[in-house]
């Protein structure tokens, strides 16, 4: 009995270092849905409308406005709460110790890393979608793209590089490598805009890159801010019409105070949350382990809960 | 605080047994609260939908037709690949399948996945994608 398990452990201890695979317990499904809402919906309606709100001209329609901040507020919450449930989940807990557990559960402390994480999910949207706006003022959709392209490139090709590029959910045969490059450009573009904290799970994009791209967000404003100021707005083409500034309600020089506001609300967010984290979680910020390293790390902590979740879930 | 606990842990040994099954049938029961939360992430999404077809139909109205129809866009594709989310995990049990797409084409899914997981719902074993 005792050889027939320790050859199951040994083989499953295979399967668990090369290939990653799991089922899709309420939380994940629940997180995949919401990635999905944020991704294609949210992110995108809050970029069309912070445009249209930034060049808006004397006639505010404020309930144009108020749509604008109900769906950068969506997404924040929706982040946040993604993050929160996931770490504190009874599953996650249980099987996932080794990284589920940053959240405190009780005390002014809890209260500190949500709200932190709410003021960092908002300052990061905000970040992108006026980054995106400026490029798009400077240089149109083309060197919009180009931008989140060569952002998403870098990002891709340090998976690959790492050897961490295929996705841990079971696919169907043939169908991985495209699922694994949909879903990390999902999760890509998801973090860029929202700092998704559940993003730096090794898995994901793991703790280390998480953490640089949250810092090219916040650079990234200043870095289109100054393109800017070197090149000016683009030529109007179609239907874009761009209005003389002094009919626009928000002047060119308010772009530069809404960034270096926005920084500030991120640089406290980031002091709140890793102050107010539980400390022996610090390392997962910027730790740069690869979700294969993870997945062996996992099993070698010899939890019996663990344990179980692979020979009940695992099925490669 | 220690002494406390230890003196409990010694002398009533059902103590700690007692607080984890309280514990546990808090986090698996269907209360009218947990009910209320996840109505209320439901009513959060249609609040959103809702304002971005507001939005979609004021730039309409002032002539924006493309803006308008880039957004149409969005909404469209968030639907689809709810849909297909939906279809990948539960492509093995039919009915539920039908039951989860109906909820994500009404915006009501969003309070089931909630609900589920505020009462810790047990899976059955057919949300696999593989």
């Amino acid at each position: 009995m005792s050889l027939k398990l320790a050859i199951k452990k040994t083989l499953t201890h295979f399967h668990f270092t090369f290939c990653s695979a799991q089922i899709m317990p309420p939380v994940n499904e629940m997180m995949m849905f919401k990635l999905c809402e944020v991704f294609s919906e949210s992110i995108p309606m809050a970029v069309i409308q912070l445009k249209n709100v930034l060049e808006v001209g004397g006639d505010v329609d404020w309930i144009v406005v108020g749509a604008f901040l109900v769906s950068i507020m969506f997404v924040a919450e929706a982040v946040s709460y993604m993050t929160y449930m996931k770490d504190i989940s009874e599953e996650s807990r249980s099987t996932g110790k080794i990284f589920y557990g940053f959240m405190p559960l009780s005390g002014h402390r809890m209260h500190v890393v949500k709200i932190s994480l709410l003021c960092m999910s908002f300052s990061c949207c905000t970040a992108k979608s006026l980054e995106i706006v400026v490029l798009l003022q400077v240089g149109g959709p083309f060197l919009a793209a180009q931008v989140l392209g060569a952002d998403l490139g870098i990002y891709l090709i340090y998976k690959f590089a790492r050897n961490d590029f295929r996705y841990w959910i079971p696919l169907p045969r043939g169908t991985s490598l495209i699922a694994s490059f949909a879903l990390r450009v999902m999760v890509k573009i998801v973090t860029d805009f929202t700092g998704f904290l559940h993003a730096r799970h090794p898995f994901e994009m793991g703790g280390f890159y998480w953490f640089i791209n949250m810092i090219m967000t916040q650079v990234g404003v200043f870095g289109a801010l100054m393109v800017k100021q070197e090149f000016g707005w683009r030529e109007g083409e179609g239907e874009v019409v761009v209005l003389p500034e002094e009919e626009r309600v928000l002047k060119d020089e308010d772009y530069l105070k809404l960034a270096v506001l926005n920084f500030a609300l991120w640089l406290i967010s980031m002091a709140g949350l890793y102050i107010a984290s539980e400390k022996k979680f610090n390392h997962t910020f910027y730790s740069l382990v690869t979700g294969k390293q993870f997945c062996r790390k996992l099993f070698e902590t010899d939890q019996a809960m663990t344990i179980m979740e692979i020979f009940n879930c695992h099925r490669r | 605080m220690f002494r406390s606990s230890f003196i409990k842990n010694a002398q009533h040994e059902f103590f700690k047994p007692l607080l984890l099954a309280v514990g546990k049938e808090l986090n698996t029961t269907a209360t009218w609260h947990k009910l209320a939360l996840s109505v209320g992430v439901s009513l959060a999404s249609m609040i959103d939908v809702a304002s971005d077809v507001y939005t979609i139909s004021y730039y309409h109205r002032i002539g924006k037709h493309a803006t308008a129809n880039l957004m149409t866009a969005f909404v469209l594709l968030c639907i689809f690949l709810q849909m297909m989310l939906v279809v990948a995990i539960h492509h093995k049990n039919r009915r539920r399948m039908v039951l989860e797409l109906l909820g994500t084409i009404t915006f009501t899914k969003p309070a089931f996945n909630k609900f589920r997981v505020l009462t810790n719902a047990s899976i059955d074993g057919h949300e696999v994608s593989e």
